[in-house]
């Protein structure tokens, strides 16, 4: 109980630490009034703007605003919009929940059997073949994979949708576009655990006991090799809630990670910092969750 | 034992000889443009150019000339980014595996630092605080540290439990001299296979960011930005802005991630117990 | 169970309903607070669903929209008489109450960004039910212009519902009514019958915002978009090609021009350490001009979707003078006359050569400054502008940055020759921004980066500021620009960037010169 109490309060203070940083952080990149003031605003009127959103207060006091208010779930106001930043965030989540999990979706759909076949077919051609393209796929540039798919499905065949997310036919492009390093990654994963397992002694006593290999394959090995397979998706959906910036801009997706990038791109401070803290709270759960969950399966790790 | 991957290799050294010589070996100066030789296709289609192997750009920019260029900016961000996050992750790793008090500092730090994703910070920083190679290479150098402390600090506890330094301990060797002579050779595998990991990795984060247009400023040879400049004529039938230099980068990645797998296969110390 | 049988049919009938309306933008609207905002986007969004007393019609005249007419009391005091019988979404009539109170918040809100616009009105307050009365602090003979920005909310409604509320579920008296929206993604409107002028037609509408040029003309050419603003002049041919679609160009307002360096001597920063800076002499900037191919870049950069630009106004704004017109490109002419100036090549490599303080020579290095995410094909310009200059024998690089870093360093005068634009329907507002010398207290000259000075131009521009008579304003400024584009050289003009627009096949539109796209303008074929 103490490991798992002491787990959440170091959670917390990354939380609040990456908080506190990227605020101080904010405030070297220079005087936001340059940018929230439009051109044709006296200097008089421009105080007067710099008032109304508490800039000009000292740092110190700024830093206590934010943190009272982020204490009570209070992330800012959204200077271009006006908007809360949490709402803003909020009313985006959906869309980029959905394609994450549509890409880890389509990731597990391939990655898991295809990283089976790898391990048991251990330095066939097929595994070869398919070590290879794993390789490739984590080799390959992100973005560039989104154009590739783009020039190919919208631009030649005319089949897909490029833009938006109406519809599921929206969805197929960029899913794919984020699923192509995660498979890649999953078959990696799932076929040096596999062999891992397969190597060890009581899958080889349940050979010896003459268990068809069937068997052995998915009742011993594919469950041992599950856990770390289900934490490296969790890890993952992390990753994705956040890293999904550049399929988004590609695919004029209206998600959280183009608002985030538009937001950096218009240096609007309040939804920017609520990003990153928001990113920074998911990762932190996720990693509390997993450290938990190991901890339940393992109680060894708890005293290491 | 795997053999040494020599066909990836050689691709491999052949991309980096290139990038380094790219000032003699690329036919045109990268930037030169004329806009009267405005989007030639490659020269193996009608209406291409033999000057322009691989056709040129909506300035009229030689694409061979670039993707050299790119690739030499590729190659130096992973290794000079690397080489900081090495510099700095891996010191702090060894006292913060030998030092209970700092340990647990250090790997604080390397909480809230792993808390954020490298890209994200990256992008942040980078975003607000303006583009350009030598802050790429700074920002994204520094923010590496946390996994090389992480990894460093985890085989010295391992290693500090081992007879020979319990030995030299029990002797009175002094504490630097243990952590320098003794430890650090024998943490340096763990240390290479993360280097075989963070080059590739690096690689496409510098692409990644200049496609964003956050990474190099804009009158660096960038595949990154080549591919967001192309994505602009994506739909006018120009294809070869966009397709040659990701396949260009996408090689460079690939070699490196297969000498890397050879790497670790060879050099992880756990691997090779698997193996035997 | 039966409920949701009827729920689901009305659904499915819904859906089979008449088709949404599709227009694509560049960008989104980030709020739907009509006076918070002062971006172009944003505007037009709003504009859907808010109205305001005067508006800009297509051919660049201020029209009255909500206003029946405005009528001038003194100097300081207008009176507005409104239109009667218009309605708000919610059923209400606009009454004075609303356009007063509506007035004064454009005017003082805290966070206002149209105060640049409405900010010299003190006092609004109704006189009877359909007339208003407004006070300013200083005269300005444009009220009835600047009462473009504000636009006419409802009171009761505003007070009942709060700042939040309203823009959750925002009401004007436009032609659309709002229905959902996703904050700088889309928005979804219905036509509103109670409209009190010519109802649009189609009767539901969704704006959506399309970032990447080439993704929205792929929408346009499949179908899912009806209009798609700014396609790319790389696509022209494509959609005109397809059959389903064709490109509308409208001249626009905003003006891309080259300024130089006025006020250093010594110690510009876009030139070799301790060289002397030849563009305070007029004769030089006039050999820039004169170097400068505008229609090679309108033609091979701008692929035809821009115009050649005669001087700074473009011929929609009042003040435009004819007689103004461009040097010819003459790169010969150019180069000697910086020879003749002293600039010469004197060691024979060359290249043109300044003079430095301490009596040396150095070569004739000039970096451009430009943004490159700002105008259309602004970076490429940039490229092409140094290529022209390098013809003549100056050593001339480009610095292209995003804007974020360029404005900035434009305000605080680190450039020598910079490229930027300016886009304004009000001239009296460009003259005094840009053309009347800088002040202390930032009231005249905010623009004017490199400080161009002339005493004979600041006392015009402050007289036409002041002068109520459209004749003798217009007057006044065209004698101002004549002085300062021809004999000071003031400023480089290049070209006025068109507005585009990609429109499928069966709809009638035409975009207007301000950049505002409104779905309300397009008519069934």
């Amino acid at each position: 109980m103490r490991y798992f109490f002491v787990r959440f309060l170091q959670m917390l203070f990354a939380v609040w630490a990456v908080a506190t940083l990227v605020f101080l952080f904010l405030q070297l990149t220079g005087d936001p009034m340059e940018l929230l003031a439009p051109e044709d605003m006296t200097e008089a009127q421009v105080e007067e703007l710099r008032k109304a959103y508490g800039l000009d207060k000292p740092i110190h006091v700024q830093y206590l605003v934010y943190m009272k208010n982020l204490l009570r779930g209070d992330l800012g106001v959204s200077w271009t919009s006006g908007e809360p930043a949490l709402a803003l965030l909020a009313q985006r989540f959906p869309a980029t929940l959905k394609l994450v999990l549509v890409a880890l979706g389509i990731a597990i759909l391939f990655g898991l059997p295809g990283g089976v076949w790898a391990a048991v077919r251990a330095d066939s051609l097929v595994d070869r073949a398919l070590r290879f393209l794993s390789v490739v796929g984590i080799s390959a540039p992100t973005f560039w994979i989104g154009i590739m798919l783009i020039l190919i499905f919208s631009v030649t065949l005319g089949w897909l949708p490029s833009a938006g997310a109406q519809s599921w036919k929206h969805y197929i492009l960029p899913g794919v576009t984020l699923s192509f390093y995660r498979i890649a990654l999953f078959l990696r994963m799932i076929r040096s655990t596999m062999l891992d397992v397969l190597s060890q002694d009581y899958v080889r006593t349940a050979r010896a006991k003459g268990l068809p290999e069937r068997v052995v394959v998915y009742k011993h090995a594919l469950r041992n090799a599950l856990i770390p397979f289900v934490t490296l998706v969790g890890l993952q959906f992390g990753h994705l809630m956040a890293g999904a910036v550049v399929t988004e801009w590609i695919f004029a997706w209206p998600g959280m990670n183009r608002l985030a990038l538009n937001a950096l791109f218009t240096e609007d401070r309040p939804v920017i910092l609520a990003f990153v803290v928001l990113t920074a709270a998911i990762f932190a759960a996720v990693n509390f969750v997993v450290d938990v969950l190991y901890g339940l399966i393992d109680p060894r790790v708890r005293y290491a | 034992m795997r053999r040494f991957p020599w066909l990836t290799a050689l691709v491999l050294f052949a991309l980096v000889l290139s990038a380094i010589f790219a000032p003699w070996i690329a036919p045109h100066p990268p930037l030169e443009g004329d806009l009267l030789r405005q989007h030639l296709p490659p020269a193996w289609l009608p209406g291409g150019d033999p000057r322009f192997p691989l056709g040129t750009d909506e300035q009229g920019r030689d694409i061979l000339s670039n993707i050299l260029y790119g690739l030499r900016v590729s190659l130096s961000v992973g290794f000079f980014a690397v080489l900081i996050s090495v510099f700095i992750g891996v010191p702090l790793g060894l006292l913060a595996g030998y030092s209970r008090r700092f340990g647990e500092i250090v790997m604080r730090a390397v909480d809230v630092q792993l808390s954020i994703p490298t890209f994200l910070i990256a992008l942040v920083v980078l975003a607000l605080w303006g583009s350009g190679l030598l802050k790429l290479i700074l920002v994204i150098g520094i923010v590496g540290w946390a996994e090389y402390a992480r990894l460093v600090r985890g085989a010295v506890l391992a290693e500090r439990e081992r007879e020979y330094v319990l030995a030299a301990e029990a002797l009175g060797v002094p504490t630097s001299r243990i952590l320098f002579r003794h430890i650090l050779p024998n943490v340096l595998s763990v240390v290479l296979v993360q280097v075989s990991v963070d080059v590739p990795r690096v690689i496409l984060l510098e692409a990644t960011l200049s496609f964003l247009g956050v990474g190099v400023s804009i009158e660096t040879p960038s595949i990154g930005l080549m591919v967001k400049r192309g994505m602009d004529y994506l739909f006018s039938g120009v294809w070869w802005t966009t397709v040659l230099p990701g396949l260009a980068l996408m090689l460079l990645v690939l070699t490196t991630n297969l000498l890397g797998d050879w790497t670790r296969d060879a050099f992880d110390p756990r691997r090779r117990l698997v193996r035997s | 169970m039966r409920r949701l049988l009827v729920a689901l049919l009305a659904l499915l009938t819904l859906g089979y309903a008449e088709k949404t309306f599709v227009v694509a933008y560049q960008g989104g609207a980030v709020t739907l607070d009509p006076h918070m905002r002062n971006e172009t986007t944003t505007l037009a969004w709003q504009q859907h669903i808010f109205e305001t007393p005067f508006f800009y019609d297509p051919e660049g005249r201020v029209v009255p929209v909500l206003a029946e007419k405005i009528e001038q009391i003194d100097e300081n005091t207008w009176k507005l008489y409104l239109k009667k019988g218009v309605k708000f979404h919610d059923g209400t009539e606009m009454t004075a109450e609303d356009v007063a109170f509506s007035i004064l918040r454009a005017a003082t809100h805290e966070k206002s960004q149209m105060k640049g616009y409405v900010g010299k009105v003190s006092e609004a307050k109704p006189l009877d039910r359909y007339t208003v009365l407004i006070k300013t602090k200083v005269p300005d003979p444009l009220l009835p212009a600047h009462l473009d920005h504000a636009a006419v909310v409802p009171k009761a409604y505003f007070e009942k519902v709060g700042e939040e509320g309203f823009n959750k579920h925002p009401i004007g008296t436009g032609p659309y009514k709002f229905v959902s929206w996703l904050n700088g993604d889309h928005l979804n409107l219905e036509a509103f019958e109670g409209y009190w002028g010519k109802k649009p037609d189609f009767k539901r509408v969704k704006l959506v915002n399309i970032p990447n040029g080439a993704t929205r003309v792929a929408a346009l050419l499949s179908g899912e978009v009806d209009i798609a603003e700014k396609v790319l002049p790389q696509d022209f041919a494509r959609v005109e090609r397809s059959g389903v679609a064709t490109v509308k160009q409208t001249p626009g307002v905003r003006v891309i021009y080259i300024a130089l360096d006025y006020w250093r001597e010594y110690g510009s920063e876009g030139l070799p350490e301790g060289a002397k800076n030849p563009f305070l002499d007029p004769r030089a900037r006039k050999a820039i001009y004169m170097a400068i191919d505008a229609e090679a870049i309108v033609k091979k950069i701008m692929g035809g979707a821009a115009t050649v630009a005669e001087q700074f106004l473009a011929p929609i704004h009042e003040g435009y003078n004819p007689e103004i017109k461009r040097f010819s490109y003459d790169p010969k002419a150019a180069k000697k006359i910086l020879e003749d100036l002293g600039y010469g090549d004197t060691n024979g490599d060359g290249w043109l050569e300044l003079p430095t303080k301490e009596g040396g020579r150095v070569p004739f290095k000039l970096r451009i400054d430009a943004p490159n995410d700002r105008y259309l094909n602004d970076a490429q310009i940039a490229q092409a502008l140094a290529n022209m200059l390098r013809k003549i024998g100056i050593q001339a690089e480009v610095n292209a940055v995003p804007k974020k870093v360029f404005f900035p360093n434009m305000t605080k005068g680190h450039f020598t020759m910079y490229m930027a634009g300016w886009g304004s329907m009000d001239s009296i507002n460009t003259a005094l921004s840009l053309f009347h010398s800088k002040d202390e207290s930032g009231l005249y000259g905010r623009f004017n980066r490199m400080r161009y000075q002339n005493p004979e131009v600041d006392r015009l521009i402050e007289e036409a500021a002041r002068t109520f008579d459209k004749k003798k304003r217009e007057d006044l400024l065209k004698k101002a620009m004549y002085i300062a584009m021809v004999e000071d050289v003031a400023y480089i003009p290049l070209h006025y960037e068109n507005v585009i627009a990609g429109v499928r096949k069966g709809v009638r539109f035409t975009p207007r010169p301000d950049e505002y796209l409104h779905a309300f303008a397009a008519e069934k074929e």
